[in-house]
This record gives C-alpha cells, sequence and structure tokens, in this order.
C-alpha cells in the first residue's frame, strides 16, 4: 500500500496535468474514446442492450435462476465484448496484413494495433469469469 | 488454409446461443468450414451441457484458433526472413531494409558487386533458419508474446471448466490441443 507521502505526491503531481490545452489537442483526445469503441461501456450502449438481455436470460436461466442476476447481465456484456474485441481483431488482420493494398510495414501497425486491443480484451477476460463465478 | 483441417459432423452452438456466435471472425485464406469442422471436433469430444460450458468451450476453440493462426504467420515470417538471408540483393521492402535501399539509391556503388552475389552456397539449412530468425526476431517476440497471452486465456477458460467438470476439462483440453498439434506434427513431417 502506497504511503500517505506517496499520495499526496500522486494528487499533486495529477493536478499539474491538465491534458491537452490546444484546440486541436482537445479535438484529437476527444475523439480518443471513439477510435474503435472499446472504451466505451458495452453496457451503456443501447445498440446491445437487446443482445445483453437475451444472453443474460440464457445464462440465468442455464444456472437453474428464476430471474435474470446482475452477475448474468455482467456475464453477458463481457461475452458480448470479448466478441466485439474479436471482431475487430479480425478486421485489424484483413486491412493491415492480408489485404493486397497493406502496406509493407503493415506487421508493424498492426502489432501496435493488436497490443492496443489485448488491454481490452484482458479486462472483458477478467470481467466475464469474475461475473460467470458468481451467475 | 487451403485444405479441411478434418472433418467432422457439425455441431454448433444451441439456438439461443448461435445468434451471438454464427459469425466466427474469420481473417485472409481461413475457410469457415474449417473452422466449424474444429469447433465440431471439439464439441463433439466434450458435450457442454449447459450456456456457461458453451460460452468456455467457443472460448477455449477461438483461442486455439487464433494460437494456430499466429504460429502460421510466424512460420511465414521465418522463411520469408530465410529468403532474404539467402538472396539479400532481393531487398524487400521491410523497415530495416528500406533504409538500405534508399541508400543503394542514392549511391549504387554502395553495395559491391560480391555482396549481391546469391550467398545460398555458403550457408547451410540450420545457419538459414537461425539468420531468418535473427532478421525477423522483432515480429517473432511481438507473435510470442501474443501466443503466450492467447495461451494464458485459453488456460484460465480451461481452468474455469475444471472447476465446473474436471472431466469436460481434460477432454476440452485433450480435444483442443489433438486439432493444433496434430495438424502442426502433420505439416512438419
Amino acid at each position: 500500500m502506497s504511503s500517505d507521502r506517496k499520495i499526496t505526491a500522486n494528487r499533486n503531481n495529477a493536478k499539474k496535468s491538465t491534458g491537452p490545452r490546444s484546440k486541436a489537442g482537445r479535438e484529437a483526445s476527444r475523439r480518443n474514446a471513439r477510435r474503435h469503441g472499446l472504451a466505451i461501456d458495452i453496457g451503456a450502449d443501447p445498440a446491445f442492450h437487446e443482445d445483453i438481455e437475451q444472453l443474460a436470460t440464457v445464462l440465468s436461466l442455464s444456472s437453474g435462476a428464476q430471474k435474470v442476476s446482475e452477475h448474468a447481465r455482467e456475464a453477458a456484456e463481457a461475452e458480448l465484448d470479448l466478441t466485439r474485441i474479436r471482431k475487430i481483431r479480425a478486421w485489424l488482420f484483413e486491412t493491415l496484413y492480408f489485404a493486397d493494398t497493406a502496406a509493407p510495414d503493415g506487421m508493424t501497425e498492426l502489432n501496435d494495433a493488436l497490443a492496443k486491443l489485448e488491454r481490452y480484451e484482458r479486462r472483458a477476460f477478467s470481467r466475464r469469469k469474475r461475473a460467470l463465478r458468481a451467475v | 488454409m487451403s485444405r479441411s483441417l478434418v472433418t467432422a459432423k457439425l455441431i454448433k452452438p444451441p439456438k439461443e446461443l448461435e445468434q451471438f456466435f454464427d459469425d466466427p471472425p474469420l481473417v485472409g485464406t481461413e475457410r469457415r468450414e474449417d473452422y466449424e469442422n474444429f469447433f465440431s471436433v471439439i464439441a463433439m469430444a466434450v458435450k457442454p451441457v449447459d450456456a456457461i460450458d458453451w460460452l468456455l468451450l467457443i472460448d477455449v476453440a477461438y483461442l486455439s484458433w487464433e494460437i494456430r493462426r499466429e504460429r502460421r504467420i510466424k512460420a511465414e515470417i521465418i522463411k520469408l526472413r530465410q529468403k532474404e538471408a539467402q538472396f539479400p540483393s532481393e531487398l524487400a521492402i521491410t523497415r530495416a531494409d528500406f533504409a538500405l535501399s534508399q541508400i543503394v539509391a542514392k549511391d549504387p556503388s554502395a553495395f559491391k558487386k560480391k555482396d549481391l552475389k546469391p550467398k545460398a552456397t555458403e550457408d547451410d539449412s540450420m545457419s538459414l533458419l537461425a539468420k531468418g530468425y535473427i532478421r525477423g526476431d522483432y515480429d517473432i517476440d511481438v507473435i510470442d508474446k501474443r501466443i503466450a497471452s492467447y495461451e494464458y486465456r485459453r488456460n484460465t477458460a480451461l481452468r474455469e471448466m475444471y472447476l465446473r467438470s474436471e472431466k469436460m476439462a481434460q477432454l476440452l483440453e485433450k480435444a483442443s490441443s489433438d486439432v493444433i498439434d496434430g495438424e502442426f506434427t502433420e505439416a512438419a513431417e
């Protein structure tokens, strides 16, 4: 656990970082979460509501529950997140590596993009594991 | 992937789950038919009982497929880099070679004639293989890391299956490994 002194120092340092200052910088950072949409919580996206409820119902019924639990909903969200991430990964392979139009250094670009995706997949995977255990 | 992996009676997840997984994320020349066969072999061995079993099985199957894909790409990279090591005059446009090709474009005499000769006769296959690895070290390293992370997740899914049914987990592990390793052993022979 961090000491009080360390926590205070971290808070003070964090105050110094106010993010991008220029208009262009702010505009670019505003779009960060929308690059592939993975930073946006899938549960907050209305396009996925129906699927989440359906999958959560299947999971609840399968575990013998009478009604849909929050854990089942969370597991469904994480599962659909995983599916979404895997589709994005396939799309990256397709466009940056396999496509005829792929750049000669497409492998490097692909590696970078996949490394970023990895973070989201790891998170969704852990979330689903925890939720499934609790269903 | 030009040939079928295995032939099996097609098994799909139950209807209530199928809609979520009816479009496997395949790439390049991967064939849906191959994936479905691959999946069916695993599902037939495991015989999942409920939805959670199915989710874990889908995970293990998909991660095994990804591991197989990455191994293939890694093998292709090694082959490509081996060729580059064998015939350095055929400057492939890669990160390192791009800079080299720019130097040669500015000053063609930068390369002496003897450097442009194919070196195939000087090298035995093992040293060519080693050169291939050295030339592709960055990409190989990145792919190895990805394979390790897929394997980690695959093992985690298997562990979750163990908590539910030890027997089912053993079958799942064996079936998914058999399909991948079988194919790679066959390819190496």
